[in-house]
């Protein structure tokens, strides 16, 4: 199906492509603080590299309450939205002001409403299997289980980036040293979800140390646990972890939302890929495809407000019901009638959020910096003639004005795009994606320079043959219209004729890919995969040794840098090490890149604690724990 | 008769036989597999771990062994399992999908048919008159302007305008009627304005050509009123031809609904075949169409049958 | 030639020259109005077809990012879409491709199922049961959601759309023929040829084909208005040609429906393009059907 990939309003129809930038949170910030074993756990200070713009009163305490003078108002017309400059656009739609929303300064003084039911757009998966080889699609349904780490995410109080890395389902953590990693488990008794096999039963440290090793053990969590060599249980409260080497990568690697700490029985009885069982916020209590998908508050969830300070039990909702809603159109009617409760939107244009705006005055919006993985780029067979020369590649790259493509698609709302998570690195607190000056020489437009370069490369008019460039039919909407300008780009100011391929839906891209001398002969549109850390943009992708490298890169340079700064547990130093990495990268152009556009999440006013975490592509997505936070008034 | 029934029991058999062939191959040949559908491009997957899955999953027989296998199970009326959505049967699918799909089916004949007939036979009556115009412009307009289009715009306009959307999110007619008509509302009418164009033209066109037969034309000649021309011969007549498009009505509905089964968001057959491919669901692939062809066929042999009743010429052999 | 003989009381009525084929059509046509509109339409839309390139204002595929989505003006008739595309250029440009499969798979389609229909209900017997059984299970398929996996196999290009369409119209045009072929070969006419000593073959193409040239021609008006639609919803579900080919079954596709209520040309253009080709070609076929068949000829 021509599956649309703008405005998403919940869920669209079931394309494994768009469920896996769905599933996708990648990783952000610092955790240095943390991997330098200063004992995670809830309360302490986020590193301050990470700090989005503006944050103000610390979440929480009262006298947020009161928004400060000048703060603009929280719902905005679309008819403004239309003409607002980009800078406007950082101030007013900022998702610290939604800490200043009316029923947000209620609830600080009598505290949040439980109950009510949270409706989305969201249709079942086909399988709940999380340790098999469709883990990423699964994990975008947040909620039932819970993880060893997970990111500080407070909802409305921030922060929006990923800062800390804090214990999920444990107590705390701490590096005794670079290569041990201890858990304690809580004092309060936690429980599974009451469903056969498990019922209900309290959950162990044997527990924990199943779900553990079976995490090892699994294809797409594996590689996370690498380097681990010992996993062992002390004492009843207690789990070691110990590393053959330092892994730098392992703290927010281990926070992906799909590293899931799954049941015992499930495992043994082959339930696994039918129903979701863990110890989280909701239970599972309906699962059905095509029509929709339902959770429930578990009543022993052992987690207790940490914003309002009520002392209440999480989570606030009653329920959170999704329905599967495959056509972009009839998501968009569901949305306008009220039917679901938030949109949040990847790759849209000014006039996507526009529209939305019309068909609900009332909504509240926000804007966040976007994903750095989620956005389309075109992948080159560097392997083959004519793409084994740089000069090929870095002309193709500067034939591309990304500045035009941002005002003609984006309506000025997007940035140039690199895959690489720029909340990483040091950059002065900017959460922003990067900037043309940050990609070095050949992500600018230069169309002269790349005519010199083809001919430098001996080649007078065009390739001197058509170049094939193939895409899965989900890969339509706004990211078409972004590669079919790159597509036109080349046309004209090369005289390239590029000749499209394409695949009628993923299953039959993702076979064109994996084939005997696989992908496509020249280009192929492609996504950075979904991560939490550098390292998987790093050497996931990039290393000649690895299974995830689809672009077929094998540079020594890169491959050395990338394995140097798994082990690198000082922030800064890996911070550099990574930054050369980019920095060749980017002089190679292995990759040719187009542009991210900036991510808005459009809500019902009546929907409260919910402002998008900037590394989700899915709200809910990707482990998010906001959902145990949200309410609805 | 009897015989008749028999000799098309067998020619059916065949043609299911034929049908399982045709589709077991079309769905192998589809580039990619279940495997591939479940990973999705996730790049940590190996070949291995690829091959392991398939084994898992019992993909990895040779195409004849499956398909004796699959033939095997069939014979036995066994359809096997979802080899996607884990746990569930194919027949469970199905019937789960059966409702929603012949309920928007049936409502839409209801309204299609009635409709289509009635103004079909105004049209032939006053065929060329002002009457007969407009009523095969509108026809037309129906066949002419895509389904989907007419859907998408129409679901626009109404949520833009007047926010309002159908309740999206099934629920069976008996577990709350209302709910149920409602959502299927919309659909209902899109659907049978775009098939009653058809068959209007279809009964329009068998009016005129019974009206020009010249037993009409003689009973007019004897001073039949024209009511009893018209009900006893005109209609009669064409209702024969209008039988056989019933037929082809029915597989229209079943196959055709995948449209707005999508855009209204109905966990129909259609849309459930259509999952089928793109998750490359072999066994549901099978089960879907098998099903399909027979209720296909069972409604060609209940039309000719029928027909064997209505026309008398008509003596089946 | 012309005859003419004086009114004699066995002649009541002078004998009138035959007028000649053409003029005896046109006389029919030309009290079938819409048989008349719809022959103009579909003639304009064959001109458009052929000399597309030449009327088309800009290159259907050029982007120009800085003049996205524009209304109609004088400089972009229909305005522009989401890459800055001329949307008129695109549908003149469309009309071609779309008369190219319509007619295509028409063409190939019609014609195999005509010999395989005609050989069907000549020969008779085995082979005539074998094919009518292999026709009832093509029919038997789902349509749409089959013709979608026939293009996932073939991958989707214009090529493989013509072929699976061609596929999706024999059918009909096996059942049609083979009908006729069983009537005409019973006709005493053709007996008598055969018992002249006319071969098969002869008998076939001589004698039954032009009976049945008339339902083929009706069926085959008709059906490239499916076909055109067929493409479309094809399209629609993302398994048309390729972009940036401008069909027009992309340009109703998802990426300018969502901008439906912002830039309702986008979508408006190409929907009418559709609706008028198909109801052209479905009126062209009704005026054919009551010209061919004389039953049928009206008050």
């Amino acid at each position: 199906m021509n599956l649309s990939n703008d405005w998403i309003v919940g869920r669209r129809r079931l394309s494994r492509r768009r469920a896996l930038r769905g599933a996708a949170v990648i990783g952000a910030g610092v955790a240095g603080a943390a991997l330098f074993g200063c004992g995670g756990g809830d309360g302490e200070q986020p590193a301050p590299a990470a700090q989005p713009k503006g944050a103000a009163a610390p979440a929480g305490s009262p006298g947020a309450a009161a928004a400060p003078a000048g703060q603009p108002p929280v719902a905005v017309k679309a008819a403004d939205f239309q003409k607002m400059p980009l800078a406007q656009m950082f101030k007013d739609l900022d998702p610290m002001r939604l800490r200043y929303l009316p029923g947000q300064v209620e609830a600080l003084k009598k505290g949040p409403v439980t109950g009510g039911t949270l409706q989305y757009s969201r249709d079942a998966p086909p399988t709940y299997d999380v340790l098999g080889v469709g883990a990423l699609f699964v994990s975008s349904f947040p909620g039932t289980h819970n993880s060893l780490l997970t990111f500080e995410m407070n909802g409305d109080f921030g922060p929006f980036g990923a800062t800390k890395i804090i214990a999920d389902l444990p107590q705390g953590y701490e590096f005794v040293d670079n290569t041990t990693l201890v858990f304690k488990l809580r004092n309060e008794p936690i429980y599974w979800h009451d469903h056969p096999p498990v019922k209900g039963r309290e959950f162990t440290i044997e527990d924990l140390k199943y779900g553990v090793e079976a995490l090892k053990k699994a294809p797409t969590q594996g590689p996370t646990y690498r380097d681990v060599d010992t996993i062992t249980t002390p004492d009843a409260k207690t789990l070691v972890i110990r590393f053959k080497q330092s892994a730098a990568y392992f703290l927010r690697a281990s926070a992906t939302p799909y590293q899931w700490l799954v049941a015992k029985e499930q495992v043994e009885d082959g339930s696994l890929a039918k129903w979701a069982i863990g110890t989280g916020a909701f239970r599972l209590v309906k699962s059905e495809p095509t029509v929709g998908i339902r959770f429930e508050r578990n009543p022993k969830y052992f987690k207790t407000d940490p914003i309002y300070s009520t002392g209440k039990k999480l989570p606030f909702l009653d329920a959170i019901d999704g329905k599967a809603l495959p056509d972009l159109a009839t998501n968009n009617a569901a949305w306008a009638a009220g039917q679901i409760d938030y949109g949040y939107a990847v790759n849209v244009s000014r006039t996507d959020v526009v529209e939305r705006l019309r068909d609900r005055p009332d909504a509240v919006i926000v804007m966040v910096p976007p994903p750095p993985s989620y956005f389309p780029l075109i992948a080159m067979n560097s392997q083959t003639a004519p793409f084994t020369d740089v000069r090929v590649r870095r002309a193709l790259s500067m034939a591309i004005d990304r500045q035009a493509m941002i005002e003609g698609i984006a309506g000025g709302v997007a940035a140039p795009a690199y895959g690489q998570d720029w909340t990483y690195f040091d950059r002065a607190d900017n959460p922003w994606p990067w900037t043309m000056k940050e990609l070095g020489p050949y992500i600018a437009y230069n169309p002269k320079e790349a005519k010199a370069l083809l001919q430098a490369a001996g080649f007078t008019k065009g390739l001197g043959r058509p170049i094939e460039l193939g895409f899965a039919t989900s890969d339509s909407g706004t990211n078409a219209a972004v590669w079919l300008a790159m597509a036109d780009f080349w046309k004209q100011e090369l005289g390239i004729e590029v000749q499209i391929s394409m695949a009628p839906d993923n299953p039959a891209f993702a076979q064109k890919l994996r084939s005997k001398g696989g992908l496509y002969q020249d280009l192929h549109v492609a996504t950075p995969l979904p991560a939490w850390d550098p390292d998987d943009w790093a050497f996931g992708q990039l290393n000649s040794k690895s299974t995830a490298n689809f672009y077929k890169v094998n540079d020594a340079k890169i491959d050395e840098l990338s394995e140097k700064q798994q082990r690198i547990l000082d922030v800064n130093e890996r911070r550099q090490v990574l930054k050369q990495l980019m920095d060749r990268d980017l002089d190679q152009m292995y990759r040719l890149w187009g542009i991210d556009f900036y991510k808005f999440t459009i809500r019902s006013p009546k929907l409260f604690n919910f402002a998008d975490h900037y590394l989700a592509w899915l709200t809910p997505g990707w482990g998010e724990r906001k959902l145990e936070m949200a309410w609805k008034a | 008769m009897w015989r008749y029934v028999v000799r098309r029991a067998v020619g059916a058999a065949i043609v299911l036989w034929l049908v399982s062939i045709f589709v077991f191959v079309a769905v192998r040949a589809l580039p990619g597999d279940a495997v591939l559908v479940k990973i999705g491009e996730s790049g940590r997957i190996s070949e291995a771990q690829l091959d392991a899955a398939r084994r898992e999953l019992g993909l990895d027989d040779p195409v004849m062994i499956a398909y004796a296998k699959w033939a095997g199970g069939f014979v036995r009326g066994d359809l096997g399992d979802s080899v996607i959505q884990e746990g569930m049967s194919v027949n469970s699918r199905i019937r789960k999908a059966l409702t929603p799909t012949l309920e928007l089916s049936l409502l839409s004949a209801a309204i299609g048919l009635p409709l289509a007939i009635g103004l079909g036979v105004i049209s032939g009556l006053r065929q060329d008159t002002w009457l007969d115009y407009p009523l095969r412009l509108a026809a037309i307009l129906s066949l002419s302007v895509p389904n989907f289009v007419i859907a998408v715009s129409a679901l626009t306009f109404l949520s833009r305008r007047f926010a309002y959307a159908p309740p999206f999110g099934w629920v069976d007619l008996w577990d709350d009627p209302l709910h149920n008509l409602e959502i299927l509302l919309l659909p209902v009418l899109i659907s049978g304005f775009s098939v009653s164009g058809t068959l209007m033209r279809m009964t329009r066109s068998s009016v005129l050509e019974v009206m020009r037969q010249d037993y009409v034309r003689t009973a007019r000649a004897k001073g039949l009123a024209a009511r009893d021309v018209i009900w006893r011969h005109i209609l009669r007549n064409a209702l024969i031809s209008v039988t056989t498009l019933l037929g082809i009505t029915v597989a229209f509905m079943l196959s055709g609904s995948v449209i707005m089964e999508v855009i209204f968001a109905i966990p129909g057959v259609g849309r459930l075949t259509l999952t089928a491919i793109q998750q490359r669901d072999y066994t549901q692939i099978m089960g879907n169409t098998m099903f399909f062809a027979a209720v296909v066929l069972i409604s060609n042999l209940a039309v000719d049958m029928l027909y064997g009743v209505i026309d008398p010429r008509v003596k089946l052999r | 030639m012309t005859v003419s003989a004086p009114a004699t009381p066995l002649a009541p009525e002078p004998l009138v020259p035959r007028a000649g084929f053409l003029e005896r059509q046109w006389r029919v046509w030309r009290r079938k109005k819409i048989g008349l509109a719809s022959l103009v339409v579909v003639g304009f839309l064959l001109v458009i077809a052929a000399i597309g390139p030449l009327i088309a204002t800009h290159d259907p595929n050029r982007n120009k990012l800085t003049a996205t989505l524009q209304s109609p003006s004088p400089a972009h008739y229909f305005g522009t879409d989401k890459n800055g595309r001329d949307i008129y250029s695109r549908v003149i440009i469309g009309a071609r491709i779309s008369v190219v499969i319509g007619f295509s798979a028409v063409a190939v389609g019609i014609t195999l199922g005509s010999a395989i229909g005609l050989i069907s209900g000549f020969v008779g017997g085995a082979l005539d049961y074998g094919i009518q059984r292999v026709v009832d299970a093509v029919m038997a398929l789902p349509g749409l959601v089959m013709l979608m996996a026939l293009v996932s196999v073939l991958q989707p290009s214009l090529p493989s759309l013509i072929v699976v369409l061609s596929i999706w119209v024999m059918p009909r045009a096996i059942r049609v023929v083979r009908g006729e072929a069983l009537i005409t070969r019973e006709l005493d006419y053709v007996n008598a040829a055969r018992a002249l000593g006319a071969t098969s073959l002869r008998l076939m193409f001589r004698h039954i084909l032009p009976n049945v040239m008339a339902p083929i021609l009706i069926i085959a008006s008709v059906t490239v208005g499916q076909a055109i639609m067929t493409e479309a919803s094809l399209s629609f579900l993302g398994l048309g040609v390729p972009p940036p080919a401008p069909t027009w079954g992309n340009m109703l596709s998802g990426n300018n429906r969502q901008y439906m209520t912002v830039a309702p040309w986008l979508v408006i253009a190409p929907g009418v393009a559709i609706s008028i080709t198909v109801l052209a070609f479905n009126m062209f076929g009704d005026a054919l059907r009551d010209v061919l068949d004389p039953r049928l000829r009206g008050s």
